[in-house]
């Protein structure tokens, strides 16, 4: 059964997720077109590529696909799938090797002289000056514009764990751009 | 002067104004079309000679009825013809005796394929259906995928299933299993779509189907087992036991000791590891007057969370007739996790830990022996793999695997040999998943007629 949901159709999410549980693949599928916006951006913020964000997007599907019939409550569907997104975007940024080493990022953007008055820095460059944790927390309430609660179900750490890795990110990339940032 | 904040709402803004790309819905759907179910066993191409069915099936239920005494075999309805191949074990033989309750309804796609629906077989835990594709080419009935079969109470999702296709390629004949509908619902739909890239692109077939309840298998033992197993702090409580000659259900929940232990269940522990429980059971029947004891073979398993911990169930063959007793055996727990490595191998090369930093499993040596490869593994005592060797890009066939028991630095270690045919300058090793396995060897009388 193909699920149309163009238009601003409203999702019955409990009956799509009842089918995706049942194996219906295009109720799965719908459940994430629904807002494939969202699980776009969630993937491209992380892996800062359209062709690995796709690659996430399709490791997500099939274990969401595999993994559904033991969720617990249709209602966090939205919260868990992202969960699993996340994950996936780590696997593929661990398997290419694109985490850069902290001290090579510090060295190198905490030194003078940035062209920060002048025109726009680049602050997911900057933003790999900090940890794995850190970069993820900053990235999912400043640029995704999430809440503490749903990073936290996200990450899947609690919410007082996550305060804290963004107001320590938050303050080591201050200090690395100076006091007046 | 802008802040870190106001960048960062900079660099938001430019994302919310990203668009998923118009390839996405393609490439997802795709991805998850080369999935299948779990348990789902794929299909097989094995010859397959038509046009002596119906000798050899009249042979066979000479011989067979006279064998098979159930009382509950009442009922004396049609075999479904055509599917002695794709049957095996305690469904090929009621089939045989014609247990089967004959559909022969059909729905024909737009471009053509034809979806007969032939016959289904009913007991308390599975439905099965037996269908038959027909068309024009091998890629239009394969891509005909199927659904959940739908009632008017639930709709009811397939377990397991095995296909073979004809030698002319475009006939295949599929046995299909799907959890037992509720009993208020009898009349329902067997439900297909088409994915072939033509004018049947997404078109769904139902076949509406009538069960009759009075032609299901009826069960021979039926209990509570309420037994409780406790391994390293998890609990694996075993509670019902169904069994008929078509099939036997053991079900049960996981009560796990920890939040890591948990988090090993949902999938979600920092290795990405699963779970699986290895659950035999052995039956002892009288045959010709004397007691034979057999395992029964394992057919399904599956594992759902719920309220209080986690459900699991096992399915099994059915029951022989004049069952004296059923030994449940829980065997061992295996946690699974994907390595998805790929190790470029020649003969001579130094020993390479197949995970990094880990002496979990070791390439101990690779040499050639008579045009053959042979390489040669230490595995920690409870790691089990599975490995293949791809040799200019096509896999080579296993030869010979031999383990053996050796001990270095007053560790044991398993030692296993693999022989691949065949040697080549481009050759390299898959791993694709790592387990590591506890023993736990617990058996529990579920059921004894003394």
């Amino acid at each position: 059964m193909k699920y149309c949901l163009e238009g601003g159709t409203k999702l019955d999410l409990g009956q799509m997720v009842k089918r995706a549980k049942e194996g219906d693949k295009e109720a799965l599928l719908a459940l994430i077109m629904n807002k494939k916006d969202e699980y776009f951006r969630l993937a491209y913020t992380f892996t800062e590529n359209r062709e690995d964000a796709m690659d996430a997007l399709e490791d997500m599907i099939v274990i969401l696909y595999r993994e559904i019939a033991r969720l617990k409550k249709d209602e966090v569907f939205y919260s868990w799938s992202k969960t699993i997104l996340v994950n996936c975007c780590r696997g593929i940024l661990r398997k290419r090797k694109k985490t850069v080493v902290l001290d090579e990022i510090e060295g190198e953007a905490c030194e003078g002289g940035f062209e920060r008055h002048d025109r726009r820095i680049d602050i997911m460059k900057y933003l790999k000056g900090l940890n794995e944790h850190q970069q993820e927390a900053i990235k999912l309430k400043y640029l995704m514009d999430l809440d503490y609660e749903t990073i936290a179900k996200v990450v899947n750490v609690p919410v007082g764990t996550v305060k804290s890795r963004i107001s320590t990110g938050l303050k080591k990339l201050k200090q690395c751009f100076g006091g007046e940032y | 002067m802008r802040n870190i904040e106001d960048e960062l709402k900079i660099k938001s803004d430019e994302i919310d104004s990203m668009k998923a790309p118009l390839e996405m819905e393609d490439r997802l759907r795709r991805a998850l079309d080369s999935e299948v179910m779990p348990d789902i066993v794929p299909v097989k191409r094995r010859q397959w000679r038509t046009g002596k069915w119906v000798l050899a099936a009249a042979v066979v239920l000479f011989v067979a009825f006279g064998a098979l005494n159930f009382d509950v075999l009442a009922y004396y309805g049609k075999k479904i013809f055509g599917y002695d191949e794709v049957t095996s074990g305690s469904l090929k033989e009621l089939n045989t005796l014609g247990m089967g309750q004959e559909i022969d309804k059909s729905y024909t796609f737009k471009n053509g394929t034809k979806v007969t629906l032939d016959g289904v077989m009913l007991d308390e835990n599975k439905l099965v259906a037996m269908y038959t594709i027909n068309g024009d080419s091998e890629e239009k009935i394969q891509n005909i995928s199927l659904n959940p079969i739908e009632g008017f109470w639930g709709s009811y999702v397939m377990t397991s299933g095995q296909g073979l296709e004809s030698d002319n390629k475009k006939e295949i004949k599929w046995v299909q299993e799907f959890i037992s509908p509720s009993i208020f619902d009898r009349d329902l739909n067997f439900t297909i779509s088409s994915t072939s890239d033509d004018v049947s692109r997404g078109e769904v077939g139902r076949i509406p189907f009538k069960l009759d309840m009075n032609k299901a298998i009826k069960h021979v033992i039926k209990c509570d087992i309420n037994q409780t197993v406790e391994f390293q702090g998890t609990k694996y409580k075993f509670n019902t036991l169904s069994a008929t000659p078509l099939s036997v259900v053991v079900e049960g929940s996981i009560f796990p000791g920890s939040q890591d232990e948990w988090k090993i269940y949902e999938g979600r522990d920092l290795l990405g590891q699963r779970r699986t429980l290895d659950v035999e059971l052995t039956e002892t029947y009288i045959q010709d007057g004397k007691p034979v004891t057999e395992k029964l073979e394992r057919q399904t398993g599956g594992m759902g969370t719920g309220t209080g911990g986690i459900s699991f169930d096992f399915g099994f063959d059915g029951l022989k007739p004049d069952i004296q007793s059923l030994v449940l055996s829980f065997v061992k727990v295996e946690d699974t996790r994907m390595i998805d490595k790929k190790i470029s191998i020649t003969p001579g090369m130094e020993e390479t830990k197949v995970v990094p930093n880990s002496d979990e499993l070791v390439i101990k040596d690779v040499k050639v022996d008579g045009g053959n490869t042979v390489v040669v593994f230490d595995a920690q005592v409870d790691v089990a793999f599975e490995p293949a060797l791809m040799i200019g890009g096509e896999q080579s066939k296993v030869l010979d695997e031999s383990p053996d028991t050796v001990s270095e630095g007053g560790k044991e270690l398993i030692q296993k040999t693999y022989k691949f045919e065949g040697s080549g300058s481009d050759m390299q090793l898959m791993l694709k998943t790592l387990s590591r396995e506890q023993y736990v060897n617990k058996d529990i009388t579920v059921y004894s007629a003394k």
